[in-house]
């Protein structure tokens, strides 16, 4: 019998590549985060009301995720900003090497604000390091004020959580206080903050908060 | 269910170092699972099972060790382990902790029998 030691994380591969991700987006002064939360929760009416408050100010470039259809990139390209849309084909989670082979598509339009929104999907994503600046988790009020115990990986390795769809507070059962207290819990580090999508209520103040970060 | 893919990755790094000739004596493939990696173990190892079915490394089996979500603390400077996954220190309560082990899936070592 002979032993082979190798001592290597499994995802090597994806993050070497997201390291090459990484170098391409600072040679480019882009700035990118990656929006991770389960099917449902608004990530893109969310990216379509930063769309509409950065406007011309910030040169905004849109990479969309989703399993099947290019349903959302057809919502994004109305904004008429560049986007690439990935279908995965069934994988529930994107790579950094759909990133990196995506990247040309934003040749010469001096992106600052390169916005990659995931699978819809609480788990596997968080694994995936997509050579973001930071991972931004949403939970929306009708997913219930426990998400974050129950789906600790993704909280802990988001640096800002977005609790959306609080204009839906009176009528669900979800005790927003105990969202942010169950958040806080698993990533004490969190930076949060509140949406409407519907009443754009917190949309300025995230996307200014965000527009502070651009490199 | 991105075990499929993570699997599909284990069985490629173990063709990359053994090399095809000897694959039908690798007998063991040590995987180490942390706990808040958001990996299941057995979703792990039936998509292995399923992969290399009729495959030159069905004679492998997948061995998988859970290694506990630890942290260390900057504060008290104690290392302690969190069942929860929480970035927390379970000595003193701290929030200013740094992960030590437990998130994170390592391919460890494969096993082979002499030929």
């Amino acid at each position: 019998m002979s032993i082979i030691t190798i001592e290597r994380k499994v995802l090597e591969k994806n993050d070497e590549v997201a390291r090459k991700a990484r170098e391409e987006f600072a040679k480019r002064r882009m700035l990118a985060i990656n929006i991770v939360s389960s099917p449902g929760s608004g990530k893109t009416s969310i990216l379509e009301r930063m769309l509409e408050y950065f406007n011309d100010a910030v040169a905004v470039g849109v990479i969309e995720g989703d399993v099947q259809t290019d349903l959302d990139a057809q919502r994004i390209a109305k904004y008429d900003v560049p986007v690439v849309q990935v279908v995965t084909n069934g994988m529930c989670h994107l790579e950094a090497k759909f990133v990196y082979d995506s990247l040309s598509a934003f040749d010469g339009k001096d992106i600052r604000l390169l916005i990659i929104e995931n699978v819809g999907n609480l788990v596997c994503p968080s694994n995936y390091d997509l050579g973001e600046e930071f991972k931004v988790v949403v939970l929306s009020t009708t997913e219930g004020d426990d998400k974050p115990l129950k789906y600790p990986a993704m909280f802990r390795n988001a640096s800002v959580l977005l609790i959306n769809k609080i204009d839906l507070l009176p009528y669900v059962n979800c005790n927003v206080d105990s969202m942010i207290k169950n958040a806080l819990t698993v990533n004490p580090k969190l930076k949060i903050f509140q949406l409407s999508c519907t009443n754009v209520q917190g949309i300025a103040e995230w996307c200014g908060w965000l527009e502070k970060q651009l490199i | 269910m991105h075990e499929m893919s993570l699997a599909q990755d284990i069985v490629a790094s173990v063709r990359e170092h053994v090399g095809t000739e000897r694959l039908r004596s690798v007998t063991k493939v040590r995987i180490e699972i942390g706990a808040a990696s958001g990996v299941v173990s057995e979703s792990l190892q039936f998509a292995f099972d399923a992969i290399i079915q009729n495959s030159s490394l069905s004679a492998a089996t997948m061995e998988s060790t859970i290694i506990p979500f630890v942290v260390h603390c900057y504060h008290c400077g104690k290392d302690s382990q969190n069942d929860g996954g929480y970035m927390l220190c379970s000595e003193c309560d701290s929030s200013d902790v740094a992960i030590v082990s437990g998130a994170e899936l390592i391919l460890k070592q494969i096993e082979l029998k002499e030929m």
